[in-house]
């Protein structure tokens, strides 16, 4: 080497070693940069949709509490009129049929909000509740529940939005004919996994043409109970889900 | 110990990371499974080389074949980490492969047995670019530890590696003497070892595919 050279061997020298320690505060302030972000991403996850369910919750129970015993109220005083002639007495009939329909739909929707059956009984005969519900003449549902013990409250409707999603995405989108659903309790954690035999998807294709809400829905679920969640689908060959819902973290 | 048996050893530290792989290899997602095949690529390049050295023959044919399969091997891989689109990794390659074309037998001659690093060059510029992009995706997406993730480690290294790379190609163009390109390719041996160890973290943390079998 000629001293020119070595000259700049020596700057080159300097000038990586440099370079490396920037290079290791870049990628220490990476990794602290997306610890951050995970961290407020979770908590702002979290806080959408423990607003969305108190806001369920609270509607539910305002139907169930207040807006049901009224109209209650109105249908027993309806009954009690007694009309002059038949004209009044069908009106009267028919009014009384029109708000028995309304108590109905309206305690159809209070169980969608917050299906009583998961407060009282738990995620299993739930999820068996709801699949009952849905079932149709194209789509057979198979449950597999082997441990159907109770768990955290938030878990159990956290896991059973994610069922109802599954469910809706495999009627409206999949064509298959049967979904399975296993729900079971291993040691420390919650595993809920689904098969069914419909037409699948591309996940590329579909964020591509910027679907997808359904499958983030999922993912931001998971996510808050600090779970795992993953899935595996190809066209024509059907779709499956796997969560893994670790229980203690959410105790 | 020769100088050849000590670079051989030092560029052989990637079986580490290469036997992990293998050994997990049913368990991988096929998602992640082009980079392993990159790495057997380079670990079968450099036990030839070894052994064409050790009979001594030259060895540059080989070195300078195996960056074309296995930059082929790394596009493959990104275009399965979902960095690149289908249509970029086709064009990628095509453009790369007619650089190589170029750089072994239109620019000075048909040159195959000679050292040329116009296309490693490019290759380490293409690497860089697309491992940059997939930290970035990373940073975005991923909701667990980085420093654990192995897309996240590979690029890592790669980054690292390719840059250095890059630079010392740089020079290698230049007229600079034979003792200052070799004191500056020396620096890449270290480097080397930095790049091997974080695969051999990545094939460890290599997560394994999940089990959708159900029970009944």
């Amino acid at each position: 080497m000629d001293p020119q050279e070595k000259e700049l061997y020596t700057s080159i020298l300097i000038a990586v070693i440099l370079m490396s320690v920037f290079l290791v505060f870049f990628i220490l302030s990476i990794i602290w940069n997306q610890k951050k972000f995970r961290v407020l991403s979770k908590a702002k996850i979290n806080a959408e949709i423990t607003t969305l369910e108190n806001e369920r919750r609270r509607i539910a129970s305002d139907l169930h509490d207040d807006v049901g015993p009224m109209l209650s109220a109105i249908k027993i005083q309806i009954n009690h009129l007694e009309g002059q002639d038949d004209a009044e007495r069908k009106l009267i009939g028919k009014s009384s049929k029109y708000i028995d329909d309304i108590i109905q739909k309206m305690r159809e929707i209070s169980n969608d909000l917050l299906p009583n059956v998961l407060v009282r009984k738990g995620l299993s005969a739930a999820v068996e509740d709801f699949l009952g519900k849905m079932k149709t003449n194209d789509l057979t549902f198979q449950f597999y529940c082997p441990n159907n013990e109770r768990v955290d409250t938030k878990i159990e409707v956290n896991v059973y939005r994610l069922v109802q999603e599954i469910v809706h995405n495999t009627v409206k989108h999949s064509g298959a004919t049967v979904l399975k659903i296993e729900l079971d309790i291993v040691p420390g954690m919650l595993k809920l996994t689904t098969n069914d035999n419909g037409t699948g998807f591309d996940y590329k294709e579909m964020v591509s043409k910027k679907g997808g809400l359904g499958l983030l829905n999922l993912q931001s679920r998971t996510e808050m109970m600090g779970g795992d969640f993953d899935f595996d689908s190809e066209k024509g060959r059907g779709t499956n889900y796997l969560f893994e819902i670790p229980l203690a973290e959410n105790a | 110990m020769n100088n050849s048996i000590i670079n051989y050893m030092l560029s052989m530290t990637i079986v580490l990371a290469g036997v992990i792989a293998v050994l997990k290899w049913n368990n991988i997602n096929k998602k992640d499974k082009p980079i392993v095949i990159g790495w057997w690529i380079v670990i079968l390049t450099e036990t030839i080389k070894f052994i064409l050295s050790a009979n001594g023959n030259k060895t540059l044919a080989p070195y300078n074949v195996y960056p074309l399969p296995l930059i082929g091997v790394f596009i493959w891989q990104f275009l399965s980490w979902g960095t690149i689109s289908f249509r970029s990794a086709k064009w990628l390659f095509i453009i790369l492969f007619f650089i190589w074309v170029a750089d072994m037998f239109v620019v000075n001659g048909p040159s195959i047995n000679q050292f040329r690093n116009i296309f490693k060059l490019a290759m380490a510029v293409v690497i860089v670019i697309l491992s940059v992009s997939t930290i970035n995706q990373l940073i975005m997406s991923e909701k667990k530890k980085l420093i654990t993730n192995h897309r996240f480690l590979i690029c890592l290294g790669m980054t690292i590696y390719y840059t250095f790379s890059v630079f010392v190609n740089v020079f290698f163009l230049s007229k600079m003497s034979r003792e200052f390109l070799t004191g500056i390719a020396n620096f890449n041996r270290y480097l080397l070892q930095v790049y091997y160890f974080l695969l051999f973290l990545a094939a460890i943390w290599i997560p394994r595919k999940k089990n959708f079998i159900l029970q009944f």
